[in-house]
């Protein structure tokens, strides 16, 4: 499903270049649920964004779903980010000024379904995560776990082959944190592929698979 | 997105910034406001000026003698002979002079002017009651007047002067007729006159022949062919002495009336659309604050799947709902204020529909073009350094 060949990534702040990744190859096929793990600053979130598109590598190749695609152009990785992709951030990410409802349908308004498509999905996303009845709500009225289930609503309101989760839980305890967990693993059960990414070894267990980075390379690999 | 959609998000950016939302608008309300205020104020003026001239007659040339050495007028005979020249349609010799009048005890000093039958369609003159003045009253000397509506305003505290008898200079005339009132025009009060048939004035103004005379072409496309029938036949009457005459040309009047008056709104219009220019980078600059504030949240539109064409609209949008808001508060705020000028200061004014939408429309075009700058620079942002935003 994905593929990494020989993947860098140099930012250049000024006369300044960093290497953030150093050459990674990488393989995560349909229906794997894998964690990857790794001490601040290794790379694991310059890694995420070029498996969601969000970014494009300096040099390698990026196969998804069998097509390279770093050399798309911002328009088409919009594209694949908006139909293929489910994004999960740490900091949930939603946008203050909409409740619960419009945020999980804004994605499906970029993909301009029709109204009553849109509003189905948007129901089925929202009971998913056992959030129907907050769907009015601002943001700013929920919990910081409620706020990441909306966020999970709208990464599946899209029905995405890919879930991409960065700390999903880093800004959770630990009891709402595994609540999340148990989301995502059902949703790989159903049979979406699903990279994480955390600092957490017992929320990496959940995974099929762990990945360690550090320094922008892989340093191990394991299977539970 | 749908645009409608687009619209409803806009309008909620909006409205969650109330202050600063109205003060970005308060520019396009002005410009706008000015913009209308401006052209109602000139339109208004035109249209009154026109009006009076019209009211005067239409058509018209007027003709004034001043004659070639002693050959300073033209004979009665020899003028109503001009109205079978090609083009001509009626012609009205005057006598005029000034006089007082008096009823009972009322005096009032006011112009005389002796005409014929003809003066009262080629000078637009209607009758309130009674009859205008006839051929038997020309041919016969009668000592017959018409009264303006300010002179019977001023003499007659009663009813119907019909059939009294005022005092002109102190000899009798007998009331035969009230004008409609015409207001006030270039040449003094059309209400404060009398009228008398042209025969009688000469006599009671001890002057000979005719020196003034008006002269209605049969139609707007005639009028210069019987200016030039005209000043052909003064031409040979006074030995080609251009200076013996002087022919007025109405409509001549009336283009350069509406000439000067068009340029004026023009000039007006557009000093007060600068302010409106003005109010559009006053929304740039508010959209570029708001671009930065927003980085995040574009951001995070874009992870999920924003194109640029999207975020571009968006911002578009947002502009040109601020400005178009602002364009229909300006349309509603310079009609009452063309209302308020008129009822408390007294000046006309008018405003067309075509006023109403252009100054509406550069409203939203100003609204579109100054956002243009600030939605670019939006769709442009890359969505990881977006994200990164704090
Ligand atoms: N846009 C950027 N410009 C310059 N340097 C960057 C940029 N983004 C990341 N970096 C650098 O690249 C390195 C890797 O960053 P990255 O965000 O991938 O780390 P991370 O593993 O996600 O760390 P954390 O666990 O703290 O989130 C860091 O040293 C960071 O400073
Ligand atoms: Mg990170």
């Amino acid at each position: 499903m994905l593929e990494l060949k020989y993947v860098t990534k140099v930012y250049n702040s000024g006369s300044i270049q960093f290497k953030a990744l150093k050459g990674i190859s990488l393989k995560v096929d349909r229906g794997e649920f894998v964690a990857v793990m790794g001490p601040s600053g290794s790379g694991k979130s310059t890694l995420m964004n070029i498996l969601g598109c969000l970014d494009v590598p300096t040099s390698g190749e990026y196969f998804f779903e069998g097509i390279e695609v770093s050399n798309f152009t911002d328009n088409q990785l919009a594209e694949i980010r908006n139909k293929k992709i489910g994004f999960i951030f740490q900091k949930f990410n939603l946008l203050p000024q909409m409740n619960t409802y419009e945020n999980v349908e804004l994605p499906l308004l970029y993909r301009r379904m029709d109204t009553a498509e849109r509003n189905q999905r948007v129901r089925k996303a929202l009971e998913q995560v056992g959030l129907i009845d907050w769907k009015e709500h601002k943001p700013t009225e929920l919990s910081g776990g409620q706020q990441q289930r909306v966020a999970i609503a709208r990464a599946l309101a899209g029905d995405p082959h890919l879930i991409l989760a960065d700390e999903p839980t880093g800004n959770l305890d630990s009891k709402t944190g595994t609540e999340v967990l148990k989301i995502m693993k059902d949703l790989n059960k159903n049979g979406r592929t699903i990279v994480l990414i955390t600092h957490d070894l017992n929320v990496a267990k959940s995974a099929k698979r762990i990945i360690s980075i550090k320094d922008g390379l892989i340093v191990e690999e394991r299977r539970n | 997105m749908s645009f409608a959609k687009a619209v409803k998000m806009a309008y909620k950016e909006i409205v969650g910034n109330k202050m600063r939302t109205f003060l970005t608008m308060l520019g396009i309300i002005i410009g706008v406001s000015a913009v209308i205020i401006m052209v109602s104020i000139v339109q208004g003026t035109t249209s009154r000026i026109t009006e009076r001239l019209e009211s005067m007659g239409t058509n018209l040339l007027s003709v004034r003698i001043m004659g070639r050495g002693a050959d300073s007028f033209l004979e009665y005979d020899e003028v109503l002979s001009l109205s079978d020249k090609y083009g001509i349609l009626g012609v009205a010799p005057v006598a005029s002079g000034n006089a007082t009048v008096k009823y009972g005890t009322n005096t009032m000093d006011i112009t005389v002017e002796g005409v014929d039958e003809n003066y009262q369609s080629v000078r637009n003159h209607t009758v309130q009651s009674g009859r205008f003045i006839a051929p038997l009253d020309v041919k016969y000397r009668h000592k017959v007047i018409l009264l303006g509506s300010e002179v019977v305003k001023e003499l007659f505290t009663i009813q119907n002067p019909i059939g009294e008898t005022v005092k002109l200079n102190g000899s009798n005339y007998t009331v035969i007729g009230v004008l409609e009132e015409k207001g006030s025009s270039i040449g003094g009060s059309n209400d404060e006159k009398v009228l008398i048939p042209i025969s009688t004035a000469q006599r009671f103004l001890k002057t000979e022949g005719i020196r003034s005379l008006f002269i209605q072409a049969e139609s707007a496309e005639m009028v210069d062919v019987a200016y030039a029938e005209l000043e052909k036949f003064l031409l040979n009457r006074f030995k080609n002495d251009e200076d013996a005459f002087r022919i007025f040309n109405q409509s001549e009047m009336l283009s350069t009336v509406n000439e000067v008056t068009n340029n004026m709104a023009l000039m007006l219009g557009g000093i007060a659309a600068i302010s409106l220019i003005v109010g559009g980078i006053g929304i740039m600059n508010i959209m570029l604050v708001s671009v930065t504030e927003r980085t995040r949240e574009i951001g995070i539109r874009k992870a999920i799947g924003a194109k640029r064409k999207d975020i571009l609209i968006q911002f578009l949008i947002e502009s040109a709902t601020i400005s178009g808001f602002g364009g229909i508060i300006g349309v509603i705020i310079g009609l009452a204020g063309n209302k308020m000028l008129n009822m408390f200061a007294g000046i006309n004014t008018k405003s067309t529909v075509s006023v109403l939408v252009i100054a509406f429309s550069f409203s939203l075009i100003v609204g579109v073009f100054f956002g243009i700058y600030p939605a670019n620079k939006a769709s442009k942002l890359k969505p990881v350094d977006a994200l990164r935003f704090e």
